[in-house]
């Protein structure tokens, strides 16, 4: 250690413990009374709170609506609902539908009398 | 359960055997058409006959001219609105009949639309009714028919072979020994066009894949599609070997590897072939 370096360290020294000597802890009461005072606000226990009661009225709502005691709620589903809508169908006998098609064209054109009894015999056979 | 179980299987059964026998019925009304498409033109180009698919309603009455109701078939829409045989149109949803304009009248119901309601004012003994109804269209789906004239035979033979012979699915084999029409699928591997009924082959063995069209509405098929069954033959010169899908009745329910019927040489006849 050179010379320059003893001096240094002695001079760090020094400023240590002059330094040393003026630290001190200190609790602010105040600080110290309002961090207890936040522990009642503790967030868990009140979202526990809430949950229990929102969960309590979802069940009492449910129960209510199934057992039928909020008639005004279904009579309003009822009102609003329209008839099923039936998708379309293949034809159970399309050539029933194209016979009957072609009598109803034969009485809209006039045909004959033999060609309507014709017809009638056609459509006879295929739905008797 | 047991009995749940069992009326289960005899309600799927009956499904079954129902979309069996309606493919059955379009074949033959398929063979039908073919026919007829085929009488109306004299030249050898395929007929194309094509139609995209569309709805109609038809209500099941037929009416005069003067608006009585003639007949009304049982399970139709204007029978289950109450529509009876000699009932008297006075109006449809608000628009009055007038006896002699009955297109007016067809025309306003074939306007209607799928699940649109209806009401049609009659008069049944003196007593005037409203009847209401719903209209419930049916779909023909959308189909096309393709019908080919020429019988020409396709060729999978090369040039640089000199002798051949012919597998041919042409003539109808006889149903009374059990054997029904069939086609060729593929030949040694290689897709062939269906339509040809007749093919030309260098003598030589080959593994011929072919499907059945047999013609027996008791015949039981799987779901899907049927696979191709196959038939090892050696072509001899000059000669055509008829095909035929043969039907074992006592097999019928064996549907599930179509053990009910097996691909057959039921006719071989001489006939010359060159190689062109």
């Amino acid at each position: 250690m050179t010379n320059n370096e003893r001096h240094l360290r002695q001079q760090w020294q020094q400023f240590v413990a002059q330094e040393a000597e003026q630290v001190s802890l200190e609790f602010d009461p105040h600080i110290a009374n309002s961090a207890g005072a936040s522990m009642p606000r503790f967030h868990p226990l009140w979202l526990s709170a809430a949950a229990v009661v929102l969960g309590v009225g979802i069940v009492w709502w449910l129960t209510d609506v199934s057992n039928g005691l909020a008639p005004q709620q279904e009579s309003l589903l009822l009102a609003d609902a329209e008839p099923p809508a039936v998708p379309m169908l293949l034809a159970s006998n399309y050539t029933v539908d194209a016979l009957e098609r072609r009598l109803q064209q034969a009485y809209l054109h006039g045909a004959t009398e033999s060609e309507l009894t014709q017809l009638w015999a056609q459509y006879r056979a295929l739905t008797q | 359960m047991r009995w749940c179980l069992m009326t289960l299987l005899v309600a799927i059964a009956s499904v079954h055997t129902d979309g069996y026998s309606q493919e059955f019925e379009a074949r033959e009304h398929a063979r039908a058409a073919a026919v007829a498409a085929g009488k109306t033109s004299t030249s050898a180009a395929p007929i194309v006959l094509q139609e995209p698919a569309r709805s109609y309603f038809e209500w099941g009455a037929i009416v005069s001219e003067q608006g009585e109701v003639l007949n009304v078939r049982p399970g139709s829409v204007a029978a289950i609105m109450g529509l009876q045989p000699r009932d008297q149109l006075t109006h449809v949803n608000n628009k009055l009949f007038e006896p002699g304009k009955l297109a007016q009248f067809l025309t306003h119901i074939a306007e209607l639309e799928h699940n649109q309601q209806f009401v049609v004012g009659i008069i049944r003994d003196s007593q005037t009714l409203q009847l209401t109804g719903t209209v419930q269209a049916n779909v023909i789906p959308g189909w096309r028919l393709e019908v080919f004239h020429d019988f020409d035979e396709a060729s999978l033979a090369n040039d640089n072979q000199q002798q051949c012979g012919r597998l041919s699915v042409f003539f109808t084999p006889p149903a009374a020994a059990d054997l029904h029409p069939a086609f060729i699928n593929s030949v040694a591997g290689d897709n062939v066009r269906i339509q040809n009924p007749t093919i030309k082959l260098a003598a030589q063995e080959y593994r011929i894949g072919v499907h059945e069209l047999i013609q027996d509405p008791s015949v039981r098929r799987g779901r899907g599609i049927a696979p191709e069954k196959y038939l090892t033959l050696t072509i001899e010169p000059n000669k055509t070997y008829h095909i035929a899908a043969k039907f074992i009745p006592a097999k019928r329910f064996k549907y599930i590897n179509a053990e009910y019927w097996e691909p057959v040489v039921w006719k071989v006849t001489e006939q010359n072939c060159q190689l062109d």
